[in-house]
């Protein structure tokens, strides 16, 4: 079978005052998957999608969406890609409609506002502003701005920190929604439950250094009842093997 | 770049910037008045209005330049607060993930918003500075303020005064807003813009018969300087991370 690369890294380096956050990594995310990385806080997780995204200049080495290198081409890669990372900023005297249609106009498509509101569940916000939103609801406004122009690719750094557990099965749902339509998920976070449910493979990264790429079905099935220990295990670098 | 511009407009409140161009209007306009009829009430205390700073206040071509200074340094401020609010919080720390997340040119956003707030500064002042100072001229024309009749003469050096100090109150502005960039600081945009603008008012001061020439001399300088740091801030912001 002739899998498409939605996300590749390539000896990705990145180094911050001399100090270095990740080292040689290279991975490969085929197009369609749920891609999950897993790591402590700290471990490289959100420095890595920001490299994915062009954000950031690699110290060495490169990513690529689509064939395209996300430094040098990244206004090519930016049109391609949803993200979520870090703590999401808004104009917060806008109302939620108000800053999806600026970032509809930005990207240069359009989208029907309302119905992306309805899926992340902000249907009823109207014209409050903003800055009188719950984390909660600045976390959903924040998916939704991710996914309304209808990215190939969605980077998701944490994306279900400040969600309650009803939002975070609606945010599960919605995620594996939008794969069976054909995008490309990557989704990083520190939470081993989350990675489990919605994930098919994983990377676990520990101080910017790939532990192990695997695909989570197989894990589960050979560490049936202590994968959380397996993976803890892997996380902390044998400090919690089981 | 009109759309970039347009984008600008609806996501910034504008009308904050309006409303503080009407102010300073205002504002001005009380101290014309009380300039104007300064030696009028100095000299009805029998004090002989011979002191330099009333001489100014007594012809047109002493009293344009100095309401104009007081212009300069309200949207000198002005203008740097708009460049801080505009740009310089909007590339600070993570808050920059945002506008380094869309599939535009960097520099194109950059440029809109220097644009924006230059124009916005420049017209602005242009017309607050024309509005006051022919309507003190109006009103001083009926009633007798100043002894000098403000005719066309005097109306088209007032333009011609507006327009030069219009420019260099924003190129103030966009200097002030570089030195404010790199501590990503809104106070330090505000004090650079006093401290560029001081200057200008005390060469006023001190030579009011050269005034003209001495602030296009200004305008020209900082217009260059303002150029030289714009395209300076376009490279920096097309390597920037999003940290």
């Amino acid at each position: 079978m002739n899998t498409k690369i939605a996300v590749e890294t390539k000896n990705l380096c990145k180094e911050f005052d001399g100090k270095s956050v990740l080292n040689h990594l290279e991975i490969r995310v085929d197009q369609g998957e749920i891609y999950g990385i897993l790591g402590t806080n700290g471990a490289g997780k959100t420095t890595l999608l920001k490299l994915i995204a062009g954000l950031m200049e690699p110290t060495e080495g490169g990513a690529y969406v689509l064939g395209e290198n996300s430094w040098e081409q990244r206004n090519k890669v930016l049109s391609n890609i949803g993200s979520l990372i870090e703590v999401p900023y808004f104009y917060e005297h806008l109302s939620a409609s108000q800053n999806l249609s600026l970032h509809l106009e930005y990207m240069g498509v359009s989208a029907d506002i309302g119905k992306v509101l309805r899926d992340v569940g902000l249907s009823d916000t109207g014209n409050k502003p903003v800055s009188k939103f719950s984390l909660g609801m600045r976390q959903r406004l924040g998916i939704a701005r991710s996914i309304i122009h209808r990215p190939k690719i969605l980077l998701l750094d944490e994306p279900i920190n400040g969600l309650d557990p009803v939002a975070i099965r609606e945010m599960r749902e919605l995620f594996i929604l939008l794969k069976n339509k054909g995008m490309t998920i990557l989704l990083s976070s520190h939470n081993l439950s989350e990675i489990e449910q919605t994930v098919e493979r994983v990377l676990v990264i520990a101080n910017g250094t790939l532990i192990e790429v695997a695909n989570l079905e197989e894990l589960k099935n050979t560490h049936q009842n202590n994968l959380e220990n397996y993976l803890i295990g892997r996380l902390s670098g044998g400090k919690y093997n089981d | 770049m009109i759309k970039l511009i347009s984008l600008e407009l609806r996501r910034n409140k504008i009308s904050t910037f309006l409303i503080a161009s009407l102010i300073i209007a205002v504002v001005i306009l009380g101290f014309t008045f009380l300039f104007g009829y300064g030696p009028q009430i100095e000299a009805s205390k029998g004090v002989m209005p011979n002191d330099t700073a009333f001489e100014i206040f007594m012809t047109w071509k002493g009293c344009i330049p100095l309401i104009g200074t007081l212009f300069l340094g309200s949207f000198a401020v002005m203008s740097a607060i708009m460049n801080a609010k505009f740009t310089v919080a909007e590339y600070d720390g993570k808050r920059a993930i945002l506008l380094f997340s869309y599939p535009v040119k960097r520099s194109r956003i950059l440029f809109a918003k220097c644009i924006l707030v230059f124009g916005f500064t420049s017209i602005a002042m242009f017309i607050c500075n024309i509005a006051v100072v022919s309507f003190f001229g109006l009103i001083s024309n009926a009633v007798g303020i100043l002894p000098e009749t403000f005719t066309t003469s005097e109306f088209l050096y007032l333009l011609k005064f507006s327009v030069v100090l219009s420019l260099l109150a924003s190129s103030v502005g966009l200097v002030a807003m570089r030195i404010g960039f790199i501590k990503k600081s809104l106070s330090a945009s505000i004090v650079s813009a006093i401290i560029l603008v001081g200057p200008c008012g005390s060469l006023f001061s001190k030579f009011p018969d050269h005034s003209f020439s001495m602030m296009l001399i200004g305008m020209v300088i900082l217009l260059v300087i303002g150029l030289i740091v714009f395209l300076e801030l376009l490279t920096k912001v097309n390597k920037m991370e999003a940290v």
